[in-house]
């Protein structure tokens, strides 16, 4: 009986993608938007099922309010707006009763099987193997003298910058491009607008005179702290894309106190895009470069390495510089995500403070 | 000898501060919970962010000063809480400053229990233009 219990999970991990797909069948072909609505809303409730039993708890946080709560919610409120709520045939009410209660009762006792398997626990502190996990990453992550510790080492004090450009690097490269994605579509959107050309008068435009000035101190001290958070990021918490977000802080102070006119004297948004492709560069770089260093020398070498590996391979890059210790491939990571990050949202601060009226202007000229 | 006495008047010091400190903070949440309308409201947080943030904070790090038993680190600390309060003392009244005339001017604050509106008259006389406040 036990053993079954082992299996439940993957059952029900099973049992939810069939129900999932069934009801993205349905959705499809339904005729009814608000019916095809509900469909979705019983997939993404199975998906969020699957992610929690794929154990990613995080997603799941999100995903249950956003997915099952907002997004049928803001369709049907959409559906609501285009046609007339009338005339959509509703769901008859026997049938939303009957799916309601499949679904209670599938939930009820997928999570009754889950609890008996020990795939759900109701414990507040994680079980003792991720303990054990924590304890491994926290002993590997700096330096130890044993040389197969050294195998595993990233050779940085910061944990979490360890594991995230290290230990599971490709994971956050794919992360990253996400937003490196979206800012390519803003650019794509945007590309036909500019900033309209003005000058920036000192006494017309902005905010006051103490506002003006304050800022006027504040931005050089944010822009300092930013590049300080950036490059300890193999040291302290923090790192490249936190440092550049707090960097960007300073270009959204100098938009709103100032002016956009103020802005693009500092941050030309085609300026910005270069140096954020020289960022993008540094990533790519710094991902493949102990490959590349491994065919130049003729010896062994793979993709996001960071430290050379005695049994592997034996190409790596140096952990300290002088005595000061910079982690190898972490600190180029961090600079060029930092530069990367900082233009990024530079471009689309700038993107988004362009005037309302020559964004129409330009839509209603390819219009004609 | 004449270092304790120092360490002793810089602890009783700090003391003092950090106790002025406590009581702005409890004075600051009777006034945001009492005061009638939006501005007066923001005075009572401009008491919050400077007798009840800047001066602890100083105090805290005076504090700091004195603990020989922490070696050279004590003063990273002071001197991080020194920079952390001028940044306070500087920017907690601009924040104010630029909060109530962004809600005067957009008349998003109703000024409710009306004592008297010196800039209205002022901007009514022709004295002051909007545009230059």
């Amino acid at each position: 009986m036990s053993q079954l219990y082992e299996l439940m999970p993957y059952i029900v991990m099973a049992v939810s993608a069939l129900a999932s797909t069934v009801a993205v069948y349905l959705a499809i072909v339904e005729r009814d938007l608000i019916k095809a609505v509900l469909y979705s809303a019983i997939q993404s409730t199975f998906y969020a099922l699957l992610f929690y039993l794929l154990m990613v708890p995080d997603i799941v946080l999100v995903y249950v309010p956003v997915s099952v709560g907002l997004l049928p919610a803001v369709f049907i409120f959409a559906i609501k707006k285009t046609e007339k709520y009338e005339e959509v045939a509703g769901i008859p009410k026997i049938a939303s009763v009957i799916i309601l209660v499949l679904v209670t009762v599938f939930t009820l006792i997928a999570g009754w099987l889950l609890v008996q398997s020990h795939a759900i626990t109701f414990e507040i502190f994680p079980s003792a193997d991720a303990r054990a996990l924590a304890k491994w990453f926290l002993n590997t992550t700096l330096a130890s003298k044993e040389w197969w510790i050294r195998t595993f080492s990233a050779m940085s004090p910061e944990a979490v910058t360890a594991i995230v450009w290290d230990y599971r690097g490709l994971d956050t490269y794919f992360e990253t491009s996400v937003m490196y994605l979206a800012i390519i579509g803003a650019l794509a959107i945007a590309r036909y607008f500019d900033i309209p050309k003005k000058e920036y008068k000192e006494e017309s435009m902005g905010m006051s005179i103490i506002g003006k000035t304050a800022t006027k101190i504040l931005v050089p001290m944010i822009i300092v702290v930013a590049i300080s958070i950036g490059l300890h990021g193999h040291l302290t918490p923090g790192g490249g894309f936190q440092g550049g977000v707090t960097a960007a802080v300073a270009v959204s102070l100098m938009i709103f106190i100032f002016s956009v006119y103020f802005a693009v004297r500092y941050f030309k948004i085609y300026t910005a895009i270069l140096l954020r492709i020289i960022g993008l560069i540094g990533i790519a770089l710094a991902a493949t470069i102990a490959i590349l260093i491994a065919l130049a020398t003729g010896y062994h070498g793979f993709i996001f390495q960071n430290q050379p590996k005695p049994i592997a391979s034996q190409v790596g890059l140096p952990y300290e510089i002088g005595g000061n210790l910079i982690s190898g491939t972490l600190l180029m990571f961090n600079t060029s995500e930092f530069l990367a990050v900082f233009m990024g949202f530079a471009i689309l601060f700038l993107l988004l403070s362009i005037p309302e009226e020559s964004v129409m202007e330009v839509i209603r000229g390819e219009i004609e | 000898m004449s270092s304790m006495d120092l360490n002793l008047i810089l602890t009783i010091i700090s003391y003092i501060l950090i106790g002025i400190g406590a009581f702005c903070q409890v004075v600051a949440g009777i006034g945001m919970n009492r005061f009638p309308n939006f501005f007066v409201r923001l005075h009572a947080s401009t008491i919050c962010a400077i007798g009840g943030s800047f001066v602890p904070i100083i105090g805290c790090s005076i504090l700091a000063l004195t603990l020989e038993e922490f070696g050279p680190s004590r003063f990273f600390l002071a001197g991080a809480g020194f920079v952390t309060a001028i940044f306070i003392v500087l920017l907690a009244p601009v924040g104010s400053h630029l909060l109530a005339k962004a809600a005067y001017f957009s008349k998003a604050a109703v000024l409710h229990p009306k004592v008297a509106d010196l800039l209205e008259e002022d901007i009514k006389k022709g004295e002051v233009r909007e545009s230059t406040v």
